[in-house]
């Protein structure tokens, strides 16, 4: 039984598919990128995976 | 401190040529001004419209962020309390996390700030999208010239 007539809106990550109910990055229900929380980290932890010159 | 991107995580100095990247942590303006959720608006308005600023970070005692008043909170009513006003729990990210990969997101995003905290939350800086860019573009310049 529906208790609401609004629709639920639901965004999908724009790097691996998952609904979610909003941006993790900017917070917003209507971002046109929208990115989950588990993606947003990988994105930004592997920005910083360069490898070390020194092999460390 | 249980490893490497623990220590990164929270701040503290690197060495090696990646060191001297710039980060959110570096650009982050530290001079930001923090109210408490027990304040009222008003006064915290005047506050950070007298320190030049357009943001506010609520924190606890400890420096732990609790929440994000931008222009849309500050404009508020005057007698409502912080807590009322703010937006909870705001995103936060590493000081750690490269600088163009902040300023590429905030511009895709549109976000004017962001609060740059420990991985425990206690508050670093904002970190504002013109600095961001600012500093990434200089970055990039900076890799150009390089032979």
């Amino acid at each position: 039984m529906r208790t609401n007539d609004t629709p639920c809106v639901m965004l999908v990550c724009v790097r691996c598919g998952v609904g979610i109910e909003r941006c993790a990055f900017c917070e917003r229900d209507a971002c046109p990128e929208p990115i989950c929380a588990k993606s947003l980290r990988v994105e930004l932890r592997e920005s910083m995976a360069e490898r070390h010159e020194q092999g460390g | 401190m249980d490893g490497k991107l623990d220590w990164l995580a929270a701040g503290l100095p690197t060495e090696g040529s990646n060191a001297q990247l710039p980060r959110a942590g570096t650009v982050a303006r530290r001079d930001v001004p923090t109210c408490r959720m027990d304040e009222l608006l008003g006064p915290v308005r005047e506050r950070v419209r007298e320190a030049g600023w357009d943001a506010c970070v609520v924190v606890n005692d400890e420096r732990v962020v609790f929440g994000l008043l931008r222009e849309a909170q500050l404009e508020r009513d005057g007698d409502e309390s912080i807590e009322r006003v703010m937006r909870p729990g705001p995103s936060t990210f590493r000081p750690h996390v490269p600088i163009a990969e902040m300023a590429a997101f905030m511009v895709t995003h549109d976000l004017p700030s962001s609060p740059i905290t420990t991985s425990d939350g206690r508050l670093v800086g904002l970190l504002r999208r013109e600095d961001a860019v600012h500093a990434a573009h200089e970055l990039h310049a900076g890799k150009e010239q390089t032979p």
